[in-house]
């Protein structure tokens, strides 16, 4: 019970481009204990996604970790082989729940297949244990046991969501990772998963990296939260306190692009442009030019994540003025001339 | 599963109307040539005389629509005629040539789409690989060689430089006679004659295969459910093999198609390794004006496209779920 | 004669062939544009329309042949477009497209069939070829008559030597016949066709070739050749012959000739040098009306059975059978009265003097062994009966194997009186000829009959031990003019097209300058066996390079003339008009002998 679940340190992850070295992920650190749900918020090309899939060894082939630390369980994971990351760590100990649901499983198999031929894999179950814990889950998801057989076109969108959910948990792995995983799903059904996740959270010790962009998402259902702009993580802690006390200003400002049910009257925060697209390593706030309080400092190197408030150990945020942004927020807004742009609900990343 | 009658109903049906399309299309189409099967007996040195009481007897001087259902009349009989040129029973003159293709091609086709497979497989899956710039490469070259060309080669280097093999011909001139018509097919005799008409097909038409396959890979390799089951661990192997089940669709399309083409494309092939298959026969029996067995190797290579691409239809559904047919 | 000239026109064309596809249409505008041409371009008040461009089809999908003929055609164009002062279209037809148009007359496009007739056995008598061009045969009938050649003076000389009394008179009477037609240049010729085989030297010790070739309507070779090693001579030849064991439903004459000459026995015929041999028994001319066949008393079939004149009777009738069954392409129909046989002796009577039975009827077919016949059913059903093998036949080779469109397999037998064979011979099928030398050079084949010029070439010069001879046959390379319509119906054009053809360029380039061409107007090649003598025939051109000064005072005299360009006129009063109109027969208003020959 020593070290912590999955500890990120510093972690640059960047792509083989054309045009050179394009920076997904800069010197990101955070940790995830054991049975932590833990969130992890942005808004489209923050390097969320790539993040999550470097820690199960998903990046595309032109994608690498250049820098930084993984650990799981202490050990570091971020230069195992293929081989190694089958045997050892993928599905058995972290579990994916991808983006695009709906494309994810195969067409040709039945799921039960599919299940089958990922628990021989990774484990020594028999083909009917593997059901009937395939069965459980579908339970768990809210479908019907006797559909475990059927082929993914017999699904719904929302069906087949739940289905791959269910694969996802089926062999209690110590960490999902679950890239948006409710987007295809009504509010009754992402709330009963979720509630679903709660539960095992109490009875086993299942963590879960839930990324998604929005962010109320996580303040519900979440312990912890980092939010990331651009490759940079801008803040990270307990929900609690980034919700309560967000130091960053683009935390403070994506928060506020979404409703919360705490605030119900509300006026929606709007960000202005787009997060940039990094080439090389990155020695700058990435939010400077979309931030109304950047100085020059902001664009002189890359601030550090450094421990802000004292609400909570954890609590960190990467901006030079994050003393005092906030409260200018809350003094003057962010837009004076009321021409910016609301960040739209994400339909990809 | 009322549908799934209904279905088959509806596919016999329309298989049935298709082919009897196919009957008089053929029937008008070789009619509507110029000349008859008797100019060439005539320019053969063939008395006129007696070629008169041969169009007399075939029915030639009667209008084309007596001509017609005379000839529907005597195929529901099961009558398939004499070939007027050869005077033999038309079943009795092609079913040993159609045997003798046969027995070249759907084995050869069959290796060659299994090979060609596995190697567009293995070239798409390894993207910027190697073999996938490369190794396709000579299989495109032979590939686009005239089969003739090929044959020539492969005749001029393994039978006659090194002399591994005959140089054409199914068996030797001098091989046991006698045997029951099956046997000569089992001799060692007939293998040493195979090899070369089996690669030369196996050469021409591997690049088929291999680049639907390839392309196909790379396009399944790319797809959200390979990552997805990448992600979930299960060993490199069962994933290519998800892949090549994805990717084989439309090689299983295009196989039946492919393969009545090459039952009518090794022509070229039989004729330059003297392999008593049917394409020659075929090509003689169009310049001879011969109806009754023109008629019916044509309708057999249509009906063998039409049903193959039926059984398509239901090895599709048997691979494929999406496409199989439920209330 | 190898010059740079030469190997550019020594193919045909492609844009012919393109052009070939819209060849009805495209010939009907040409003649549009040439008669308006001609009525304006005014050049000279005696001139008549102008002759519009030629259109002359020859066979594209023969093979060897096909080859040698795009060879040739170039040159024949050459010459009379540059001599003549008329263009021409070299097209290239299916053999049956080709005659099925001609033979039904729907194909008024065409002017020349640039034709070549295989050199079959029983062509020795001419009496089959020129037959083809009766004018009972002519028009849109489907007969033969292949030149649409209308001339009842012609048809008279042909059936009076059919009918002739004697042998003498028969002789004389074909000459006068061929001498007619010579003389109205009805088909020009150019040269013989040559049959050309080749053979393994280091295996066979080849005799028997002769006039006839290696060919196989020349069975001459396959007793007079011997296999210097090995135990069975290998021979290539066409499936066709391996097609079925009911050999006289054969409607090719080659893989016929095989059957009948090789394998079953005439009872005479003429051998490679064309002299006439007694293979079975002596024939006797009695008269015109009588011929009797005496066997010879050791003729047997392979199984040891005499060859009686029963079975010489039974051959006949059979014959007869078979062709009013529709299942003998190649019986002729004889005037018989009676056939009668006693021992060894056959007698047959005709209802009226037919002497060409002894050399066309007679020569033709092998005797058959009655009893298998019988048995086999061949006389209820002629085109369906099958026969066992081994196969009861007259020849000195018995049939002990047939696989169907792979081999002929035959023994040798001592059963026949004149000639035997030395070793078993395998007549395996092929289908491309250049296979055939492939196995040829890999020795797998020790003779292959009747291949290309380019292939004997190639066996001479690369293949060892191989050697490829030539042998012009009795047939020819003809051009075979379309004579109802203009301008081939008029004698002067088809003559000056003769004369104008340099035939040694031809030969030189097409046949490796082996034959000697062709110098008179005859349909059969000089090699004929009946070539009437020289005297008796119009000569088409003085010189083997052709004649162009001939070709054009022929046509000056007869009233055409030239244009300032140097285009060809009709004379000026002209009928350009055919002798009938299309898909009609000639009709006996202008043919009076019609109406005889209904």
């Amino acid at each position: 019970m020593s070290a912590p679940l999955l500890e990120i340190e510093d972690l640059t992850v960047q792509y083989r481009t054309n045009q050179g070295m394009l920076t997904a992920v800069s010197g990101a650190s955070f940790t995830i204990e054991r049975g932590e749900f833990f969130g992890l918020a942005g808004e489209s090309g923050s390097g969320k996604s790539t993040l999550a899939k470097a820690i199960i060894g998903g990046l595309d082939d032109n994608g690498e970790v250049t820098s930084g630390t993984l650990r799981y369980r202490g050990e570091e994971i971020q230069d195992l082989a293929e081989t190694e990351l089958n045997e050892r760590l993928r599905w058995k100990e972290i579990s994916w729940i991808p983006q695009s649901s709906m494309n994810s499983l195969d067409p040709l198999q039945r799921v039960s297949e599919q299940a089958a031929e990922i628990g021989r894999t990774h484990t020594d179950l028999s083909d009917e244990a593997i059901r009937e814990k395939l069965k459980e889950m579908f339970d768990v998801v809210g479908l019907q046991q006797s559909r475990i057989d059927d082929y993914p076109h017999q699904f719904s969108g929302g069906m087949q969501q739940r289905a791959i959910i269910a694969l996802a948990l089926f062999l209690e792995p110590s960490l999902v990772i679950a890239d948006e995983p409710t987007t295809a799903l009504d509010v009754i059904m992402q709330d009963q998963i979720f509630k679903y996740l709660d539960r095992t959270k109490t009875s086993t010790d299942t963590s879960l990296l839930l990324i998604t962009h929005d962010i109320s998402v996580i303040f519900e259902s979440c312990d912890s939260v980092a939010i990331m702009h651009a490759s940079q993580v801008t803040e990270r802690g307990s929900a609690q306190a980034v919700h309560d006390n967000p130091r960053h200003p683009y935390a403070f400002m994506f928060k506020e692009a979404f409703p919360d049910i705490r605030e119900p009257k509300r006026e929606l925060e709007v960000i202005d442009g787009y997060p940039p697209e990094l080439m090389g390593d990155v020695d700058i706030c990435s939010f400077a030019d979309r931030c109304p309080w950047a100085v020059d400092e902001c664009r002189q190197s890359a601030p550090s994540l450094d421990p802000v408030g004292d609400d909570d150990a954890t609590h960190a945020a990467a901006c030079v003025r994050a003393d005092e942004a906030y409260e200018l927020y809350e003094a003057e807004g962010t837009d004076p001339d009321g021409t910016g742009r609301t960040i739209a609900p994400e339909e990809d990343d | 599963m009322s549908s799934l009658k209904r279905y088959f109903a509806v596919r016999s049906a329309q298989t049935v109307v298709m082919l009897f399309l196919v009957l008089t299309a053929l029937f008008v189409l070789f009619r509507s040539m110029p000349g008859d099967f008797t100019t060439q007996m005539a320019a053969a040195g063939a008395n006129e005389a007696a070629l008169a009481r041969i169009r007399e007897q075939w029915g030639l001087n009667e209008p084309l629509y007596v001509q017609y259902f005379e000839y529907i009349k005597n195929l529901l009989r099961g009558d398939l005629g004499q070939s007027p040129v050869y005077r033999v029973d038309v079943w009795e003159f092609v079913k040993l040539r159609m045997f003798n293709t046969f027995i070249l091609v759907a084995p050869a086709m069959t290796f060659t789409y299994l090979f060609g497979s596995v190697v567009g497989t293995i070239a798409g899956s390894k993207r910027g690989g190697l073999l996938e710039r490369i190794g396709i490469v000579p299989v495109i070259t032979t590939g686009s060689f005239p089969a003739f060309f090929t044959s020539i080669v492969l005749i001029v280097v393994f039978a006659d430089w090194f002399n591994l093999f005959p140089t054409s011909g199914m068996l030797s001139a001098t091989s046991a006679t006698g045997l029951e018509w099956w046997e000569p097919y089992l001799s060692w005799d007939f293998a040493h004659h195979y090899v070369l008409p089996f690669t030369a097909v196996f050469l021409r038409y591997l690049f088929i295969p291999s680049l639907i396959m390839r392309t196909s890979v790379v396009e399944v390799m790319g797809q959200d459910h390979t990552e997805y089951h990448r992600l979930t661990g299960i060993s490199p192997t069962k994933r290519l093999r998800h892949v090549a089940k994805h990717a084989s669709l439309p090689v299983i399309t295009i196989y039946p198609v492919s393969l009545a083409r090459a039952l009518g494309g090794v022509v070229l092939i039989e004729t330059v390794f003297n392999w008593p298959g049917i394409g020659f026969t075929l090509v003689e029996a169009v310049l001879g004006r011969d109806y009754p067995v023109v008629q019916f190797v044509f309708f057999i290579v249509a009906t063998f496209v039409i049903l193959s691409n039926f059984v398509v239809d239901l090895v599709y559904g048997v691979i494929d779920p999406r496409i199989r047919i439920d209330d | 004669m190898a010059s740079a000239d030469d190997t550019t026109d020594s193919t045909i064309d492609r844009r012919s062939v393109l052009r070939a596809l819209g060849a009805a249409s495209a010939a009907g505008l040409a003649g549009c544009s040439g008669s308006g041409g001609g009525g304006g371009g005014g050049g000279g008040g005696d001139l008549g329309e102008r002759v519009s461009s030629l259109q002359m089809e020859y066979w594209s999908d023969y093979g060897g042949f096909t080859t040698t003929q795009e060879q040739m055609a170039p040159i024949i164009r050459q010459g009379v477009e540059q001599h003549l002062g008329v263009g021409m279209e070299v097209v290239p037809k299916g053999i049956s497209s080709q005659l099925g148009e001609l033979a039904n007359d729907q194909n008024r496009a065409n002017n020349i069939s640039f034709t070549w007739w295989v050199p079959a056995a029983d062509r020795l008598d001419p009496q089959e070829l020129l037959n083809n061009m009766r004018i009972d045969w002519a028009g849109a009938g489907g007969q033969s008559n292949y030149s649409n050649y209308a001339d009842c003076e012609y048809t008279q000389l042909l059936q009076d030597q059919t009918t002739a009394e004697t042998s003498e008179k028969r002789t004389q009477g074909m000459y006068e016949t061929i001498a007619y037609m010579a003389d109205d240049c009805a088909i020009g010729n150019l040269c013989p066709v040559a049959n050309i085989g080749a053979w393994r030297t280091d295996r066979v010790e080849m005799g028997g070739i002769g006039n006839g070739g290696i060919a196989r309507s020349n069975a001459e070779w396959a007793f007079k050749s011997e296999l210097t090693e090995g135990d069975e001579m290998v021979v290539a030849i066409n499936p066709i012959a391996t097609e079925t064991s009911n050999w006289l439903t054969h409607s090719a004459s080659m893989p016929e000739a095989m059957w009948q000459h090789m394998i079953s026995s005439p009872v005479h015929k003429y051998n490679e040098d064309f002299e006439i041999v007694e293979l079975l028994g002596s024939v006797d001319v009695v008269d015109a009306q009588e011929v009797v066949v005496e066997l010879f008393d050791d003729a047997q079939f392979t199984n040891g059975d005499p060859v009686t004149g029963e079975d010489v009777k039974f051959t006949f009738e059979q014959i007869k059978r078979g062709g009013e069954a529709g299942a003998y392409p190649g019986a002729a129909p004889v005037p018989y009265d009676s056939i009668e046989a006693d021992g060894k002796t056959c007698r047959f009577t005709f209802t009226e003097p037919y002497i060409p039975f002894v050399n066309t009827t007679l020569m033709r077919w092998g005797v058959v062994h009655k009893q298998s016949f019988e048995e086999a059913g061949a006389v209820q059903d002629p085109g369906g009966a099958q026969f066992e093998t081994p196969i009861v036949t007259s020849g000195p080779l018995q049939v002990t194997s047939l696989d169907r469109g792979q081999r002929v397999v035959t023994e040798p037998v001592d059963t026949h009186p004149t000639y035997s064979a030395s070793q078993p011979i395998i007549f395996e099928a092929f289908r491309n000829e250049e296979t055939i030398i492939t196995a040829l050079e890999a020795g797998e084949v020790d003779i292959a009959p009747e291949i290309s010029p380019p292939n004997a070439k190639r066996v001479n010069e690369e293949v060892d031990n191989a050697k490829a001879e030539f042998a012009g046959t009795h047939t020819s390379y003809n051009l075979q003019y379309v004579c109802h319509t203009a301008p081939c119906k008029f004698p002067e054009f088809r003559k000056a097209v003769a004369a104008v053809v340099n035939r040694q360029k031809l030969i030189d380039v097409a046949m490796n300058g082996q034959v000697e061409p062709d110098m008179y107007p005859t349909y059969i090649s000089h090699n004929h066996p009946l070539y009437p003598p020289e005297d008796m025939l119009y000569k088409q051109a003085d010189d083997p390079t052709g004649s162009p000064d001939k070709g054009v005072s022929l046509l000056e005299d007869a009233g055409w003339g030239f244009d300032g360009d140097g285009n060809l006129h009709y004379p000026p009063d002209a009928d350009l008009e055919p002798l009938w109109p299309q898909g009609e027969a000639p009709s006996a208003d202008d043919f009076p002998c019609m109406e005889d020959l209904g």
